[in-house]
């Protein structure tokens, strides 16, 4: 058997020494640069079975199916983002921005209906009762806005409404009292959530005011002020069930010759429907 | 469970049956005109002019009596004849009103008592002077003789009598009585 020479085997020996660090080395960095899911993969992550879809495998009981939401909806990041992303030393919840649709629904129309109660009754109030008519405290609303979106929370469009209050009376026919207004309305709507929105609406105009007694109307036009709180709960692609809150100015003035007043505002409440398109 | 609920049902029924349909022993509403005055009534004393039609509130109307000592007659059509008698001591007015400060309003029912006797029932007021607050329902007394009469069985006539200065407006007057409200 031969040997080498002893200065040929130093070098080798040397050789192989470099070769083993270089791959040691290697194999390090390629281990610090692969991505933490993949490394750090939680225990409920691990696909037993092997079939089952990534998003299925995502889920947990608490979230809802993707059948169960409402088309355009999603019930945000999985409880696995979340985790990985809490890992990450970041924090992510369900999306709070707009409805991802509402881009696309640039429309807005309201339908709503309401009443509301006179807080300081008009001088008609005071000459119809000593007329021997019951003058209820109480009027109804039904109004319908149209509304375009200017900014994301900023819509402008117009509404038309009207409002009445019944008479009654003891002895003989009662009458009404009635108004429709044509308003321009400004309405400010902040989206709290994926569902809840809040809103502040105002707006002005004019409003044709009359009382209708014994079949004779008298009638006048006078400015027409509203301002008040818009609720909004979405409950599909473009719909939602909306509340409103509002004060409302309707007063016609001298509608007699005794200079009487015909009040039909006051605080009201409203309920209705929007429809995006 | 189904007996109370009919029941409940049943009385309801009859609570809202209760009261009689019809009109007071007398009304008037001065809403038709004739030749510029209500329909039936005439101007019995006072100035020429003292009594006019006119508007009190949008869709009302009334007469407007203007000057002292102006009295008006008004219709009895015979409707008001009453099937029977009722207690003259309960007679009440009922009268939709409005006067300038100091003018006083008399309303004279001329009756006729059970026994054919003719007589006059009067009360009167000092309405208020704007249109505002409830109007009260005057009692009536009798006037010549001054004996209340036990029961009638007919009205005659109706006078509307200014009093004072200023002027008048008469919306509404009706008669009845809490014993037989209405007429059948």
């Amino acid at each position: 058997m031969s040997t080498l020479p002893a200065p040929l085997a130093g070098r080798l020996a040397l050789t192989l020494a470099l070769a083993v660090s270089v791959c040691w080395t290697a194999r390090a960095r390629a281990q610090e640069a692969a991505p933490a899911d993949e490394v750090e993969a939680p225990v409920d992550d691990v696909d037993t079975e092997g079939a089952a879809p990534s998003a299925a495998r995502d889920r947990t009981a608490q979230d809802p199916s993707a059948d169960e939401l409402p088309e355009g909806a999603s019930s945000g990041p999985s409880l696995a983002e979340r985790q990985a992303a809490a890992r990450r030393g970041q924090v992510i919840g369900r999306p709070s921005g707009p409805d991802p649709s509402d881009p696309d629904l640039p429309v807005s129309m309201q339908l709503m209906i309401g009443g509301g109660g006179i807080i300081q009754p008009g001088s008609l109030d005071l000459a119809l009762r000593s007329h021997d008519y019951g003058t209820p405290g109480g009027f109804f609303t039904a109004d319908a806005t149209i509304t375009g979106r200017a900014a994301d929370w900023l819509w402008l469009g117009g509404r038309f409404g009207g409002r009445g209050r019944f008479y009654t009376r003891n002895d003989g026919p009662g009458g009404h009292a009635s108004a429709f207004d044509l308003m321009a309305v400004v309405h400010a709507r902040f989206q709290l959530g994926r569902v809840f929105e809040i809103g502040l609406m105002v707006g002005a105009g004019a409003a044709v005011v009359g009382v209708m007694l014994r079949d004779v109307l008298s009638a006048g036009v006078w400015p027409r002020l509203t301002g008040g709180v818009q609720l909004g709960l979405r409950i599909g692609r473009g719909l939602r069930i909306v509340a409103r809150f509002a004060w409302d100015y309707c007063t016609l003035f001298d509608i007699d010759r005794y200079g009487s007043d015909l009040e039909l505002g006051g605080p009201s409440g409203a309920l209705g429907i929007e429809v995006r398109s | 469970m189904r007996l109370v609920v009919a029941s409940s049902l049943a009385l309801a029924l009859v609570a809202s049956c209760a009261r009689p349909a019809g009109t007071p022993l007398y009304r008037e509403t001065f809403e038709e005109v004739c030749d510029g005055a209500p329909c039936g009534w005439e101007q019995v004393a006072g100035p020429a002019g003292g009594a006019m039609f006119v508007e009190t509130i949008p869709g009302e109307h009334g007469v407007r009596l203007i000057g002292d000592g102006v009295a008006i007659s008004g219709p009895v059509s015979g409707d008001e004849v009453i099937g029977g008698s009722i207690p003259a001591s309960q007679l009440q007015a009922h009268i939709i009103a409005r006067c300038d400060d100091g003018a006083i309003l008399s309303i004279i029912v001329s009756m006729q008592d059970v026994a054919g006797t003719p007589i006059d029932m009067v009360t009167s007021l000092r309405p208020a002077t704007t249109w505002d607050g409830d109007r009260p329902v005057l009692p009536l007394t009798a006037r010549d003789p001054p004996i209340t009469p036990s029961s009638f069985s007919d009205i005659l006539g109706i006078i509307i009598r200014k009093e004072g200065p200023g002027a008048c407006e008469v919306d509404y007057l009706s008669l009845a009585s809490p014993a037989q409200p209405f007429v059948e």
